[in-house]
């Protein structure tokens, strides 16, 4: 009689919990049991649904598989009977963004925060029971859920109901089962991961490159996009698998920074590699949409986010390859491929994730590589990365070739200049000439003639093209063919011959020069604003006088001076007296005056050291067997 | 090669005079401190002081720049008188003739004086 008094108890207890129950193990030791029985759900918010002897009856059977109820808050309910365990425990699987557990009423833990809108992307979670909770017999779990994840639309982890998820037993059993899981969620991702790593390296890369690369501004924006990318890939796999101290609410700002960064680095970079600058409104507007996308609220931000990350800037970016393309750009034609690639990716993962939000319904959003994931945005990256790095090959290669041809150029300019002017070890009957010359650049902007004629006489040209490099240096071949063709030795004559020559050629500058003869017994000088010869280490007075190429109706005074044998007349550059050293303190006149007496190469050496700024010449002419009386 | 400092000019207007105040080096790069702040010049400018004083360098390139400067205002009948330069160019521009355009000052006062009335 007991015994049937017991079974209609029983029989009643199991029609009250309106045909909820699980199967659960019974027996005793190490055992997990899957809690796949009917699931109920109700929306809304109300404390007493933790209750065990609520009736929830009349609640909606939740299918196990199948999709979550679509409210923002509600609660699910299980009745299930359990046996005897040593070490109970709940193991739930990734159910929400945020819930509290009760088992029989009392609340046994929590993920997230319900009430305090603190999440975490969902995940497998084991609670421990007390021992007198988990008496052997009939229970019930009640979760109060908050979806209140962020939705964004990256792989994180997307809450589910899934058979085999939830279970009850052995703690220990449990904590493997959910390890067990994890791994199994992770192993795919690894592919993943690394490929992003790969991405990492190569941000770095792109953002390292050295300043003489070739459109470097846009690789080293491209370097930053992936950095980017690699911010959200970093936060995402914390968001998955990081330790539960940090709630997701802290991570997503970061992870929107990493999605600010890669939008608007896509932006900049397009604009970047055919070397126009942004438009200030599409900069405002790309600004703009990224900055919106972010807080709009689950489920829509799903979509948004995808927008900002990539569709805002890929339409941006064909947009300018397509112009470019129009203007025949070089290249173009390949940016408008890859960016139409970047387009097509960005626009079907928006399509995918949003209906996968809004309707339930999931699109491959990754390749499956032999149980490996690959993100097809990772895999579009796969395309650039490589196309990228070519490009800068390409443009390395054409910038190398083009820097060999231009240093080729300025090396044959260099050799023809060597030839014009006259070598180290000229020769003159009745003088010991020394000169050095030493250009700032391969071309220089200096140059000195010296004309040995006949009855001991010599003339003289010393002079300075204002400015340097390979123009200074044409200028200079001008004067020196002027020169070779000049009708007259007399020094006046010299400079108004080639005042005539540079007047239509200098172009906004001047040259100066100044010319001697040397006779049996005087040496007449005329100067055109360069700087005095020194004889014997002291200036000659010459008259000021215009430099050349800048006044037609210039005209210059001669000056004679006669010169003893062993006499010297040096003549140095502005490259001398104007050497700066570190100070910036100029060598100046005081101090090329006291080195006025040393040899030609002593005096451009000293200059050299000092801090050559400009083209260095020093002219040294001393007179050796004419005996010479001071007039 | 130390990094040249950029040139900067400020026109300061007294009546028809205009001092052109140049600060830093004077390159080749300082076209538009030079040149174009003198083509911005009101037109009842009529005397015009160039205050070198905070210039420390002038390459050759700058000088060429100076001299397009006076040879404009000679043509266009403005008087120019320079002041501030250090020593070593004063003696440059000496060298260079430019005395024939522009008398050189050692300071504004002296400068101001040259005009006369």
């Amino acid at each position: 009689m007991p015994c049937i008094w017991r079974g209609v108890v029983v029989f009643c207890f199991t029609a009250l919990c309106a045909g909820a129950q699980t199967i659960i193990n019974t027996e005793s030791g190490p055992w997990t049991a899957a809690l796949d029985g009917r699931w109920r759900w109700h929306a809304g918010e109300d404390m007493q649904w933790a209750s065990a002897a609520f009736n929830d009856a009349g609640w909606s059977p939740l299918r196990v598989p199948g999709p979550l109820p679509p409210n923002r808050h509600y609660w699910v309910r299980l009745h299930f009977q359990i046996g005897r365990t040593s070490d109970p425990g709940l193991l739930l699987g990734p159910i929400a963004w945020a819930y509290d557990v009760f088992w029989d009423g009392e609340r046994i833990g929590s993920f997230g925060d319900p009430s305090r809108l603190r999440w975490f992307v969902p995940r497998w979670q084991t609670y421990h029971l007390p021992t007198n909770l988990a008496m052997p017999g009939s229970h019930v779990v009640a979760i109060r859920v908050a979806q209140i994840g962020p939705g964004v639309a990256l792989p994180t982890r997307q809450s589910r109901v899934y058979a085999g998820d939830n279970r009850v037993g052995d703690l220990a059993a449990l904590y493997e089962a959910a390890s067990a899981r994890m791994r199994a969620d992770f192993q795919p991702r690894l592919l993943n991961l690394l490929v992003d790593f790969g991405f990492f390296l190569a941000g770095i890369y792109f953002l390292l490159l050295p300043p003489s690369v070739s459109q470097g501004a846009a690789f080293r924006w491209f370097g930053i996009v992936l950095l980017g990318r690699a911010i959200v890939v970093m936060c995402e796999f914390y968001l998955n698998y990081g330790p539960l101290n940090l709630p997701g609410n802290s991570i997503v700002g970061l992870l929107w920074v990493g999605v600010w960064v890669s939008c608007l680095g896509t932006i900049e970079f397009s604009y970047a590699f055919f070397r126009r600058p942004v438009p200030f409104a599409v900069r405002c507007v790309a600004w703009l949409l990224a900055t919106l996308a972010a807080p709009v609220p689950f489920p829509y931000s799903a979509i948004t986010a995808r927008l900002a990350v990539l569709l805002i800037p890929a339409v941006v970016t064909i947009a300018v390859a397509a112009v470019e393309v129009r203007k025949r750009t070089l290249d173009a034609g390949l940016t408008l491929v890859l960016f139409a690639v970047l387009g097509a990716t960005a626009l079907y993962n928006a399509v995918a994730i949003g209906i996968q939000v809004t309707h339930g319904i999931s699109a491959p959003i990754a390749i499956d590589i032999g149980g490996f994931w690959l993100w097809s945005w990772d895999a579009m990256y796969l395309v650039w990365v490589p196309a990228m790095a070519m490009q800068i090959h390409k443009t390395n290669l054409r910038f190398r070739d083009e820097r060999e041809r231009l240093r080729g150029e300025m090396e044959a300019a260099r050799q023809v200049q060597e030839l014009l002017l006259p070598s180290r070890s000229i020769r003159a009957p009745g003088f010991e000439i020394e000169a050095r010359y030493h250009p700032a650049a391969e071309v220089g902007g200096d140059f000195f003639q010296l004309f040995p004629a006949v009855s001991d006489s010599l003339l003289v040209v010393v002079g300075d093209v204002s400015g340097k490099g390979m123009k200074a240096g044409l200028l200079v071949s001008l004067i020196v063919g002027a020169l070779r063709n000049r009708k007259s030795d007399e020094p006046r004559c010299v400079l108004t011959e080639l005042n005539a020559v540079l007047l239509g050629s200098s172009e906004g500058g001047f040259t100066t020069c100044c010319c001697a003869l040397f006779s049996a017994e005087t040496v007449t000088i005329a100067n055109a604003g360069h700087l005095a010869p020194y004889r014997n280490g002291e200036e000659v007075a010459t008259p000021p006088g215009l430099p050349l190429g800048i006044d037609a109706d210039a005209h210059w005074i001669e000056t004679n001076i006669e010169l003893q044998s062993r006499d010297r007349l040096l003549w140095v550059s502005d490259g001398v007296v104007e050497a700066r050293n570190g100070k910036r303190d100029l060598l100046g006149f005081q101090r090329a005056q006291e080195l006025a007496t040393r040899s030609a190469a002593e005096i451009a050496q000293a200059a050299q050291q000092f801090g050559q700024e400009d083209d260095i010449t020093v002219v040294s002419i001393t007179r050796k067997s004419v005996q010479v009386h001071v007039a | 090669m130390e990094p040249q400092t950029q040139t900067k000019a400020k026109v300061e207007r007294s009546g028809s005079l205009a001092i052109l105040r140049f600060e830093g080096d004077v390159t080749s790069a300082s076209k538009e401190a030079v040149l174009g702040t003198y083509d911005k010049l009101a037109p009842e400018t009529k005397e015009i002081l160039l205050d070198f004083s905070k210039v420390q360098y002038l390459n050759s390139s700058g000088i060429a720049l100076v001299i397009q400067l006076l040879m404009e205002a000679n043509k266009s009948g403005h008087k120019v008188q320079t002041f501030g330069l250090t020593p070593h160019f004063q003696k440059v521009f000496t060298m260079l003739g430019l005395t024939k355009y522009t008398s050189l000052h050692p300071n504004e006062l002296a400068a101001k004086a040259a005009f006369g009335g």
